[in-house]
């Protein structure tokens, strides 16, 4: 019996710990692991899934994915979020495969936890990408940027705390006359923050200076930046433009 | 008995560990004259002079070691060695046509046995073997001299070309062009694209330094159709050593303008993003698409003016502009929902059979029971078999089988074989659409195996004059991702669905019989491959066929040629570009006594031979190939009879001849024999 039990222990330490499995043709709350404070707001992912649901079509994954740029499973999920409040240290295979990440099609939002442009974390992302694409560089996304324009019409950026009126981006591509896209996104103002909730179901944090509305100009951009990451500029198509501007007029 | 026994099987053991070091045996060479293959380069770059002619410098130093060594065969060697008289070599001159230094090492030293080499060259190989492997293996060290000199060296090369496969009318097109410079520090170079003496293009360069390489990039808008022979050339100044590399010229073909492509999604999803991104960063397709982006079953207490949602295009819409579209595309779109009705797809229907082109991208709401595609009018235009009670949705990965790697849609490579592993290497997708086959004369383009059973995942076929494919599977973002072992996927997407837009267009380039040159131009004497695709008229590729090859020389001598079968669907044959000019394939496809199709393609045997692109000598490969022999490498200054002779006295105490023991068969034949030995033993003590 004992015998029995012992090639059962060591059959089990044998098999694979998990089958990696993607999501197909569903959008996923995939999100960054790194060295720093990866994960302040745990309980977000959920909300915004439930508003994705309510206000969407978009068909997703229920779960978060948890995402390493160590591993090779990053390519299964062409968009992840990144939350930070400290200098980001990649390894050379990680920025390599930031690298691939981006090239192949993929986009990536760095979310400020700290809300503060000139702090370690914005430094590192930037000295990363730049050192990655050398020659490109972030630039302010223009209020006619398809990402506020993806689902809800925004004239503004918004976040836990606004501590820049913009938000910035890395273009990539667009050589030979093909299209380029934003495949980077930085967001200053900690846009995460504003859905965290306590324990008692209340929101976690203020929303400076701006309040409660600015709370749900954060959740619309919110759904905003997942439209944007599905459907890249497909509210710049001509076809839009007479519509978008007449709603813009009121 | 037991000790013998084991006796045995440990001097196998030593052996075999033995042969595993692959020891060399070295045979000391004390002969004072000893057997000498002097080998003598006489191909056309041994003609430069830097400052001397290269050619007369070798001469000279070949009949000095003549002199000093008599025991010496002198071999002459361009693209093959020829062993040559004092007065042969009087009256050689540097005309060969090509400098492949390895099949002359191989040809040489293949059968005659001799105990040291001398080679005299300049180094610059052109065969496509590779010397400095055929002299380590040689087991005698060569003495190598180089000549030629880099600081007399004056030439502007056009390298080589970088255009795309084709181009299309009216669409801007990019061509590159590497460019080297050595020997013309300051000065200014022009780069022109011509079309015959027409100049579409002009680029400046400036020599920084005394040796350049750089790349300039034409913009050129394709204003008429059909083959193109275009050139890029450089200025030519005085004192270069070659002026046959300021050109290089090549053939584009130009086919129609951008193709009108209309997408609606359903869903969205990555498959959207990403296509929609390949669309648009597509020069050839001009794309007007629509995702649905809320259901009614959405929450949306926001006023409109709020959101960007636009309202969906009317059917009388959609009707109206349908006649506007090549391909129209529905992925996952339940029409049904808009309060669209079937009667679009009369329309679409009437579109695809006088020409047009339809791509259904399915999941579970085309595809399934009660799909609204499952009408009289719609369902009939669909390759595959659906809307029955067994259809259902597999989540889990698949690897996309290919049945027709020839098929224009799969082909990403002109290689059949290489096309065939990069579909091999490509990552599995992700959910599938099962339904239970394809209809009858539809093309089972690609399947996947899902529990033992094989479904379709890509089928097509022609439906009046236009074609229609289904997709049942929307993961094919998944080959632009993910790393798969396909070292270039992203690739593979991208050319995947540029085919598709163009064979369901019916685009010039996919004809149901194909006929084409691998690299589409030749050198003179070259020889390159050609191959002819035959399909049927459901896109299957087809081998019970006669064809009809005939080769029109610049000359207007017509000459037929009788291709091999390379694989289903494919035939190929040799090409020889004899001389110059331009050079016409015309075939004739004939199955069961009515003919099939036709096609033509011209190539252009160019000026210049390959030995002439770059004249520079290169040591450095000399270099390498003598020590790999154990020789020694001299340049032209630093060789002399005594440097000569100090390294032969040199070779004598520290080598000699040296013998691969571990290729011997003899070595063999002895491990075998103990082999048998032991095993007779065994079986006569009983051991067995």
């Amino acid at each position: 019996m004992k015998k029995w039990r012992i090639f059962l222990i060591l059959w089990l330490l044998y098999q694979p710990v998990g089958v990696f499995a993607g999501e197909g043709n569903n959008f996923c709350f995939a999100q960054l692991r790194h060295d720093g404070a990866w994960d302040p707001y745990p309980n977000v992912p959920a909300a915004i899934l439930e508003m994705v649901r309510s206000y969407t079509n978009i068909p997703f994954s229920p779960e978060r994915k948890i995402v390493s740029l160590a591993d090779e499973s990053i390519f299964e999920y062409p968009f992840f979020i990144v939350k930070g409040n400290s200098a980001l240290k990649f390894s050379p295979g990680e920025k390599r495969n930031l690298k691939i990440f981006i090239d192949r099609g993929g986009t990536v939002f760095f979310d400020d936890t700290l809300a503060d442009r000139s702090g370690d974390f914005f430094k590192s992302i930037r000295k990363t990408l730049e050192d990655l694409y050398p020659g490109l560089s972030f630039k302010r996304l223009p209020p006619d940027h398809s990402l506020f324009r993806s689902f809800f019409l925004l004239k503004n950026v918004a976040g836990r705390r606004i501590s820049e009126k913009f938000w910035e981006g890395l273009d990539v591509g667009g050589q030979g006359g093909g299209e380029s896209r934003t495949a980077v996104i930085y967001c200053p103002n900690d846009l995460l923050g504003a859905w965290m909730r306590d324990q008692l179901g209340q929101y976690a944090f203020t929303c400076e200076p701006g309040g409660e509305a600015q709370r749900w100009e954060s959740f619309k951009l919110t759904i905003n930046l997942i439209y944007f990451g599905l459907t890249g500029t497909y509210k710049k198509d001509a076809i839009h433009q007479p519509f978008i501007e007449q709603k813009l007029r009121y | 008995m037991k000790k013998l026994l084991f006796l045995i099987r440990l001097i196998l053991f030593l052996g075999l560990v033995f042969l595993a070091i692959k020891p060399v045996l070295t045979r000391s060479n004390l002969v004072k004259n000893p057997r000498t293959a002097l080998l003598i380069d006489n191909s056309k770059s041994m003609g430069v002079r830097d400052p001397d002619e290269r050619f007369q410098v070798a001469r000279k130093i070949a009949l000095e070691i003549l002199k000093k060594y008599p025991n010496s065969t002198m071999f002459s060697f361009s693209n093959e060695a020829k062993e040559i008289t004092k007065e042969e070599l009087s009256a050689l001159k540097p005309l060969g046509n090509q400098t492949d230094i390895a099949e002359a090492i191989h040809q040489v030293f293949q059968f005659k046995k001799f105990q040291r080499g001398i080679l005299i060259s300049d180094g610059r190989q052109v065969g496509a073997g590779d010397p400095v492997v055929e002299a380590a293996s040689l087991g005698i060290p060569l003495v190598v001299i180089g000549l030629g000199n880099n600081s007399f060296y004056k030439d502007v090369a056009v390298r080589s070309i970088q255009a795309p496969p084709f181009a299309f009318r009216n669409l801007p097109t990019s061509i590159s062009a590497t460019i080297s410079a050595i020997g013309l520090k300051g000065k200014k170079i022009s780069v022109r694209l011509k079309e015959g003496e027409k100049i579409l293009g002009l680029q400046t360069i400036d020599a920084a330094s005394g040796e350049v390489e750089t790349s300039v990039t034409f913009s050129w808008v394709p204003a008429g159709l059909g083959s193109k022979v275009l050139t890029v050339e450089t200025d030519q100044f005085q004192g270069e050593m070659s002026t046959v590399n300021n050109k290089k010229s090549f053939i584009l073909n130009v086919g129609r303008d951008r193709f009108r492509v209309l997408y609606i999604c359903g869903l969205p999803g990555w498959e959207y993003g990403f296509l929609r991104h390949q669309f648009k960063s597509d020069p050839a397709v001009e794309l007007v698409t629509f995702v649905i982006l809320r259901n009614s079953g959405n929450i949306l207490n926001i006023p409109d003016f709020e959101l960007s949602l636009i309202p969906f295009p009317t059917q009388d819409e959609l009707i109206r502009q349908m006649s506007t579209f090549d391909l129209i595309v529905f992925e996952e779109f339940n029409f049904s929902q808009f309060g669209l009705t079937p009667g679009l797809f009369q329309a679409i229907r009437k579109k695809v059979t006088d020409g047009g082109s339809l791509l259904i991208l399915g999941g579970t709401q085309v595809f399934s029971p009660g799909s609204p595609y499952y009408l009289a009018g719609i369902q009939d235009m669909i390759p595959v078999v659906f809307e029955n009670e067994s259809n259902r949705y597999s989540p889990d990965k698949f690897q996309f089988k290919p049945k027709i790697y020839s098929h224009p849609i799969l082909k990403l490579e002109f290689n059949p074989e290489e096309n065939m592993k990069i579909w091999n290497r490509l990552p599995d997708l992700e959910g599938l659409t099962l339904v239970p086959g394809v209809k009858d004369g539809a093309s089972k383009i690609a399947v996947a195996v899902i529990e033992g059973r094989e479904y379709p995942v890509l089928s097509a076929w022609n439906f009046g004059s236009g074609r229609v494919a289904a997709l049942l599977t929307r993961t094919t973002w998944r080959w632009s991702m993910l790393e798969g072992k396909e070292p270039n996927p992203q690739y593979a997407y991208q050319q995947f669905w540029k085919n598709m837009v163009l064979w369901l267009t019916g685009a010039e380039q996919f004809k149901a019989v194909r006929v084409g040159l691998e690299g589409k131009s030749l050198r003179l004497d070259e020889t390159g491959l050609a191959r002819i695709w035959v399909y049927d008229e459901y896109f299957k590729p087809i081998s019970d066929v006669d064809i009809k090859v005939q080769l029109i020389k610049p000359n207007g001598i017509k000459q037929e040629i009788r291709p091999d079968q390379e694989t289903t669907g494919v035939f190929s044959f040799p090409v020889k570009g004899e001389e110059l000019g331009t050079y016409k394939l015309q075939v004739w496809i004939f199955r069961r006594g009515k003919r099939l199709g036709a096609d033509s393609c011209e190539f252009k045997v160019l000026e210049g031979l390959l030995e002439e692109e770059d004249l520079r000598p290169d040591h450095a490969l000399l270099n390498e190939l003598a020590h790999s022999s154990g020789g020694r490498f001299f340049t032209e200054n630093e060789y002399s009879l005594k440097a000569l002779d100090e390294f032969s006295k040199e070779n004598e105490k520290t080598g000699g001849e040296k013998i691969l023991v571990w290729t011997s068969p003899w070595l063999f034949l002895g491990i075998s024999l103990i082999l048998i030995f032991e095993w007779v033993l065994r079986k006569r003590k009983g051991y067995l």
